[in-house]
C-alpha cells in the first residue's frame, strides 16, 4: 500500500511537431503515511509525475502502483478508476479555478456527492472538511466567488479533503498566498498527515521543505536526481549547486552562524525553533 | 483536447510558411470562389475539379499536412453528406435517371450532392493550409491590410482586427483552461466520458462556469494591462516587424491571377473540351 512508479516514460503529444518527453524513466517509492516534497525547476515534469498518481495522465511506458490500484501503460483502461481518484486526491495549482457552485457548503459537498455518497452524508463531509481548513460556518452559504482569494484557496482544498483520500497530493499549494495564510495551510497539512494520510507536495518553498517533509525529491529535465531527506539534502552544496535549487533561507542563515564560529549541528535545523535550540546549546557549551 | 487543436498552426518551415500572409490569404479567396464555378458540363466540372483537388493536394504536402490529418476533420462530416444525399434525391429534377423500383433517382441528384461534398473538402483543406501555415497574428495583420479600404467608410478596421487578434491569441489559452479544468473537476470525481445524460449535463456545467468566470477575469485583466500601457485604438501605431513582399508572393499571385483568369475564360466561353472530343456524361 504505497505509491510506486516502475520506469515510467511519459511522452507528451507524440508524433506531433509538439512532442517531447516530459517524463523520463521515472523509479519512485513514496511509503505510506510519508510527507514527501517534489522540488525542481519550472517544466522539470513534476506536475506531469503527479498527475499519473490518480491516473489523469497515463504512462507512456511503465507501470504506476497506487495503493491496489494498477496505471499500466500497457492496458487502455484503468481499472476501477473512480475508486482510484477517490483514493488519491490531487489539488491543483490555483485550484480556486474549479470552483463553480450557487454555495461554498454545496461546491465542497459535489466531490462527495460524485463518488456515490448520499446528500447528507455528503454535506456532513463538506462541514468536517471546512471546518478543518478553517472556513467560518458563516460562510458556508456565500457564493464562493464572493470570498476573498485566500479563502477561496481554502474551499477548494476542501473541496479535495472532503473525499477523504488516503493519499492528498498538492501541486503548489501555497503559490500566491500571503505568508500568514501559507503557514496556516502548511500546518493543516501536517495535520492531516498526522491522521495518517500520505501527503504528496510540489514546491518551490525550500523553507517548508525542510520544515515539513521527511523526504524530498529532486527532479531535472523529466528524471529524478536525487531521493533524500531534507536535512541531508541541503546540507550538499555542491549538489545544490548543480541543481541550482537556493537552500532554505534559515539553513543560510545558520551556515553564516557556523562560519563566524558559532558550533551549530546543521543537520538538526529544521525550523525557527530548532535553530534556537541549536543556538541555545551552543551558547551554554560555551 | 488534442482534435480540437485542428488546423492549429504548427511550426515547420515550408515555402508557404514562409509566403506573406496577405499573399496567402488572397489567394485563398481567389480559390475559394473558384470551387464555386459552375462550367457548361458535368463532366467539365468534374475534370476541373480534379485539378483543382490535385492543386490542393500539392499544397498540402508543401505545408506537412497528412491527408489523414484532414480525414479527422472531415469525421464529422457524414451525417452533413447523408442529408444532402436525402435532400438532393428527393427534389424534383429533370434528365437521365436510374429507375429504383419505379423510384426515380436522378443522375443529376448523385452529381449535385458529389459538387457540394467536393467543395466542402476543398474549402476545409484549404482553409486548414491556410491556418497552419500562417500565425494567427500574421493573418490578423493581413486581414488588418485587406479591410484598409473600408476605413474610408469610417469602418473601425483596426478595432476589429485587434478584437479578432485577441480571440485568436486567447484559443490555445483558454483550451489549456479547459484541460485544467477538467482534469480538476475529474479529480472530484466528475466523469466527461460516461454516465447518463443527467449526469454529463452536470460534468458541463462543472467545466463552463469555472472557464466563462476565467475568462471574463483574463479580460478584464488585459484591458487593464493595455490601459495601463496606453492603448488608444485611435492612436496611430508602428509595428514591430512589417510585411514584406517579395519575389515569391508576386509569382505565386500571378500564378493564382493566371488560374482565376483562365477560368473565368473558361466559364464566358462556355468552353467543353469533352463536348468538341464528342464526349457527353
Amino acid at each position: 500500500m504505497s505509491v510506486k512508479f516502475e520506469n515510467v516514460s511519459f511522452l507528451y503529444l507524440p508524433k506531433t511537431p509538439f512532442e517531447h518527453l516530459a517524463l523520463d524513466g521515472i523509479d519512485l517509492e513514496i511509503k505510506d503515511g510519508t510527507f514527501t516534497a517534489i522540488i525542481g525547476h519550472t517544466g522539470s515534469g513534476k506536475s506531469t509525475l503527479v498527475q499519473h498518481i490518480n491516473a489523469l495522465l497515463r504512462p507512456s511506458k511503465g507501470k504506476v502502483l497506487v495503493g491496489d490500484y494498477v496505471i499500466d501503460a500497457a492496458d487502455k483502461k484503468v481499472n476501477k478508476l473512480q475508486e482510484l481518484r477517490k483514493y488519491a486526491g490531487l489539488v491543483f495549482q490555483f485550484p480556486e479555478y474549479q470552483l463553480f457552485e450557487e454555495t461554498v457548503l454545496k461546491d465542497v459537498a459535489f466531490g462527495p456527492k460524485n463518488f456515490k455518497d448520499s446528500e447528507q452524508v455528503a454535506l456532513e463531509k463538506a462541514k468536517k472538511a471546512l471546518s478543518l481548513v478553517g472556513i467560518e460556518e458563516s460562510l458556508f452559504n456565500k457564493s464562493p466567488f464572493e470570498l476573498s482569494g485566500g479563502q477561496k484557496r481554502r474551499v477548494a482544498i476542501a473541496g479535495i479533503i472532503a473525499l477523504e483520500p488516503q493519499i492528498l497530493v498538492l501541486d503548489e499549494p501555497t503559490a500566491g498566498l500571503d505568508p500568514q495564510g501559507a503557514k496556516e495551510m502548511m500546518s493543516l497539512f501536517k495535520t492531516i498527515n498526522e491522521r495518517g494520510t500520505t501527503v504528496i507536495m510540489i514546491t518551490h518553498d525550500m523553507d517548508n521543505v525542510l520544515k515539513y517533509c521527511d523526504r524530498a525529491v529532486v527532479m531535472k529535465d523529466a528524471k529524478i536526481v536525487k531521493i533524500e531527506q531534507p536535512s541531508e539534502l541541503f546540507k550538499d552544496e555542491e549538489l545544490l549547486k548543480e541543481i541550482s535549487l537556493e537552500e532554505p533561507h534559515i539553513i543560510s542563515f545558520a551556515k553564516k552562524l557556523i562560519a563566524n564560529g558559532m558550533n551549530l549541528e546543521l543537520s538538526e535545523i529544521k525550523d525557527f525553533d530548532s535553530l534556537i535550540a541549536q543556538i541555545e546549546k551552543a551558547r551554554s557549551v560555551k | 483536447m488534442k482534435n480540437i487543436a485542428l488546423g492549429r498552426y504548427v511550426p515547420y518551415d515550408s515555402f508557404l510558411h514562409r509566403l506573406d500572409p496577405r499573399t496567402k490569404l488572397l489567394s485563398l479567396i481567389a480559390l475559394m470562389i473558384m470551387i464555386f464555378f459552375k462550367f457548361s458540363s458535368t463532366a467539365m466540372n468534374f475534370f476541373i475539379y480534379a485539378l483543382l483537388l490535385i492543386f490542393i493536394y500539392v499544397l498540402m504536402r508543401i505545408s506537412h499536412i497528412k491527408l489523414k490529418t484532414l480525414f479527422k476533420s472531415l469525421k464529422a462530416m457524414w451525417v452533413m453528406i447523408l442529408f444532402l444525399l436525402i435532400i438532393n434525391v428527393l427534389m424534383p429534377s429533370t434528365g437521365p435517371y436510374f429507375d429504383i423500383f419505379g423510384f426515380k433517382l436522378y443522375h443529376n441528384a448523385i452529381y449535385n450532392t458529389l459538387y457540394i461534398v467536393i467543395r466542402l473538402v476543398m474549402m476545409i483543406a484549404l482553409t486548414m493550409i491556410l491556418t497552419t501555415s500562417t500565425k494567427p497574428l500574421d493573418l490578423t495583420y493581413a486581414l488588418e491590410w485587406l479591410l484598409h479600404p473600408l476605413k474610408y467608410i469610417k469602418v473601425p478596421v483596426h478595432e476589429i482586427s485587434m478584437i479578432i487578434s485577441l480571440a485568436l491569441r486567447f484559443i490555445p489559452t483558454l483550451l489549456e483552461e479547459t484541460e485544467r479544468i477538467m482534469k480538476a473537476q475529474s479529480s472530484r470525481g466528475v466523469d466527461f466520458e460516461q454516465g447518463k445524460l443527467k449526469d454529463k449535463i452536470r460534468a458541463i456545467v462543472s467545466l463552463i462556469i469555472p472557464l466563462f468566470i476565467s475568462a471574463i477575469q483574463r479580460s478584464e485583466e488585459l484591458a487593464n494591462a493595455m490601459e495601463a500601457r496606453g492603448y488608444d485604438p485611435s492612436g496611430q501605431r508602428t509595428r514591430y516587424r512589417k510585411m514584406q513582399w517579395q519575389m515569391k508572393d508576386a509569382l505565386s499571385l500571378v500564378f493564382i491571377v493566371l488560374l482565376f483568369g483562365g477560368m473565368i475564360t473558361l466559364l464566358v466561353t462556355s468552353f467543353d473540351f469533352f463536348l468538341m472530343m464528342g464526349f457527353v456524361l
